[in-house]
């Protein structure tokens, strides 16, 4: 009985100084919410990636529109409610959650928030919400990019593609990058593989000498820190090069000697975009080459058949004559 | 009248001992958050203000109190599973796992269109929940109470195993998993599978409540039925329980794995009530932090329901507190890990003031001894 006493006392404690709390900031003054825009992130926004790339563009359209901005990062499975809802209450007009994890909660408090725009980032579901949009980086578009890229390097006629774990997107990403092999010559011999890990740099080491054993000279890889270990096994061969995707190979693994180029996905200008307000038409947007999704980067000189294949490559996808999915 | 007036004395003592452990623990707390003020104030934000968002957050209207009762639910029914363990003298620290296997255990009915009544799909879910829970916290059980194998290491890598088990089965397993999506996650739950929701517009589901019922429910198991006293005997003395005719291996392995049950509810009612899906390593942590709320309950049971709320408080108020300004999201760990440690350290503190008191009044003979030569 007297435990009971006692936690109702610490209760009692506990509420009165929660009491003070509000009282001292009762009049907080209102800011004009108007175009205002919050974000909430998996990760940190100084993690060099996804993550603070997405931020910066945000945070560079709300500087340059004069909007507010505001962002929670690091939110857990079991906050990511309770955070967008905050969001959502305090008058953000847009609300992106950034990462595919975060499309149920996003629709559960899509459904609450009418008025609100909501933004599933890296993500196509939408809910059949119309407050919902969703929006990605064309990972075919990058897919397609890195094929060409490939296909002009290779000299065995060999080229594979490695990945952690197929999910939908990453499908894509392989007929993609299928097609733009093919692209360059229908005869090029095709592989793909996983990795089961998307992390694991020794692992993608591995399997990337078993490709090159094998006689692919050729890699291209879409990993996160494990591409590191896809860099270092075309390091130590002779005549293999690696097409990086999703960051800067060559600066990012300093592998300048062995990269061909990178198909850099321009997380930045998808935050940009997704601040702007411009993609809450309750659609699923693909930001493809057409809107600068994706950022080729090469890191050699092509000769100059070379550059004219890759032109017309790029010019016939920003022009919708390459067929594939976006 | 003797007796009685024993039996006066024997109660108030327990009542100072009481207010001694949760003043000692407020004390804790109290220096925690001071110490963690500092570092926010070196952070560049004026710590009032900081904790005045906390407290809002935690606190200031009905949603926020929704929040943390939200978020206290799975705190709630992990500490009690990890505090009985406490109570019976093993380390139960696999509620991370216990919680994925009762999330599967939900999902593989919960994601099926039975046509059934919502009560009883709810119910056929947590089923199932303690049955796959159970039987994966009963292979720690077995190996500490029969083998000897430390529990600390075992349930920590069963953990994994539950992690790694929990991706497959969202990615891979055709009866569970959405084919095609952005993130490995299940299908979702059937509404009769999904735990209402309380207050319209908040995410209150019954679980927070379920968890401090079972708080008190096993408060009363540990202090007023033979099991518990079975269970608290073998926690403060596993020798002289064994003497007294206690099966010390059944009941460590009962303790184990009703903490695994229990941790499987804990899962089940955050994925039925709260995500309506399970997602790939949706629990991120939780089931450790649960440990941390037992300890810092000392095992209590009534403790927990405290110490979980504290804890809920604290990282509702907690992200409330990074939105608004701007304080870095892992200052919020840093106040919970402060808190502990200030409390944890007046424990020690606390102990060894013990001992010394034990020691000296150990042998009075010895006293007596000593003052003799000390005449001489």
């Amino acid at each position: 009985m007297k435990k009971i006493v006692v936690i109702a006392l610490v209760f009692i404690m506990v509420v009165s100084l929660a009491a003070c709390g509000t009282g001292n900031k009762g009049d907080k003054t209102k800011e004009d919410m108007t175009g205002s825009v919050a974000m909430v992130l998996s990760g940190l926004i100084t993690d060099k990636a996804f993550n603070q790339f997405t931020y910066e563009g945000m945070m560079r359209a709300a500087e340059e529109l004069g909007i507010k901005a505001a962002y929670k990062e690091s939110v857990t499975q079991d906050e990511q409610i309770e955070v967008i809802r905050q969001f959502a209450q305090q008058g953000y007009s847009i609300v992106i959650g950034q990462g595919g994890q975060f499309g149920e909660a996003l629709s559960i408090v899509a459904a609450e928030f009418p008025k609100t725009k909501f933004i599933f980032s890296v993500g196509t579901d939408t809910y059949g919400l119309e407050n919902m949009s969703a929006a990605t980086v064309s990972y075919s578009h990058a897919g397609f990019i890195g094929g060409v890229l490939a296909g002009l390097t290779t000299k065995t006629n060999k080229v594979a593609m490695i990945v952690g774990e197929f999910y939908d997107n990453h499908r894509m990403m392989e007929a993609g990058f299928y097609a733009g092999v093919a692209y360059v010559n229908p005869d090029i011999e095709t592989t793909s593989i996983t990795t089961g890990d998307w992390a694991d740099t020794v692992k993608a080491r591995e399997a990337s000498l078993a490709l090159i054993a094998q006689g692919y000279d050729v890699l291209f890889p879409c990993l996160d820190a494990a591409g590191a270990g896809v860099a270092a096994a075309a390091q130590d061969s002779e005549n293999v090069w690696v097409v990086g995707s999703v960051a800067d190979y060559a600066a990012e693994y300093s592998a300048e000697n062995v990269t061909v180029g990178s198909v850099v996905f321009a997380w930045e200008a998808l935050g940009y975009l997704e601040a702007t307000g411009k993609l809450t038409d309750g659609k699923s947007h693909i930001i493809g080459m057409a809107d600068n999704g994706i950022a080729p980067v090469i890191n050699t000189t092509l000769d100059s058949d070379a550059k004219a294949v890759y032109d017309a490559a790029i010019a016939d996808l920003i022009a919708g004559k390459i067929d594939i999915v976006d | 009248m003797e007796l009685l007036k024993k039996n006066k004395r024997f109660e108030f003592a327990i009542f100072e001992n009481l207010s001694l452990t949760t003043g000692r623990t407020l004390f804790g707390i109290f220096l925690g958050l001071l110490a963690s003020g500092l570092l926010i104030a070196l952070s560049g934000v004026n710590p009032f203000v900081a904790y005045g968002a906390l407290f809002r957050g935690a606190f200031g209207s009905m949603q926020a109190v929704s929040n943390v009762l939200v978020r206290a639910s799975p705190l709630l029914l992990g500490g009690i599973g990890v505090a009985i363990g406490i109570k019976a003298g093993v380390w139960n620290t696999g509620i991370e796992g216990y919680m994925y296997l009762g999330a599967i255990g939900a999902a593989v009915i919960g994601v099926l269109d039975l046509g059934l009544h919502p009560g009883l799909h709810i119910l056929l879910c947590i089923v199932c929940a303690i049955v796959l829970s159970g039987c994966w916290g009963a292979i720690p059980g077995f190996l500490k109470a029969y083998k000897g194998v430390n529990e600390v290491t075992a349930t920590i890598m069963l953990n994994y195993i539950a992690i790694y088990l929990t991706n497959w089965v969202v990615s891979n397993f055709p009866l569970v998993a959405e084919v095609g999506a952005f993130y490995p996650m299940s299908k979702q739950f059937q509404a009769t599978a999904r735990l209402p929701i309380l207050i319209p517009g908040s995410s209150l589901h019954p679980g927070p409540f379920i968890g401090i019922i079972l708080c008190l429910i096993l408060h009363f198991v540990l202090n007023f039925t033979p099991f518990g006293y079975r269970t608290k005997m073998l926690g403060s003395n596993p020798f002289a329980a064994r003497y007294a005719g206690v099966d010390s291996r059944k009941q460590i392995l009962m303790i184990i794995t009703i903490g695994a049950v229990i941790g499987g509810i804990s899962g089940a009612i955050e994925v039925m009530g709260l995500k309506r899906r399970v997602f790939m390593e949706f629990v991120t942590g939780v089931g450790y932090e649960s440990v941390a709320v037992a300890l810092l309950a000392g095992g209590n049971p009534l403790g927990v329901i405290l110490s979980a709320l504290f804890f809920a408080a604290l990282k509702a108020g907690g992200a409330t507190m990074s939105i608004e300004t701007g304080v870095a999201s892992s200052m919020n760990s840093i106040i919970i890990g402060m808190c502990m440690l200030f409390v944890i350290g007046f424990g020690v503190i606390d102990n060894r003031k013990l001992k010394k008191i034990v020691s000296t009044d150990k042998d009075p003979e010895n006293d007596i001894a000593a003052e003799k030569e000390g005449e001489k």
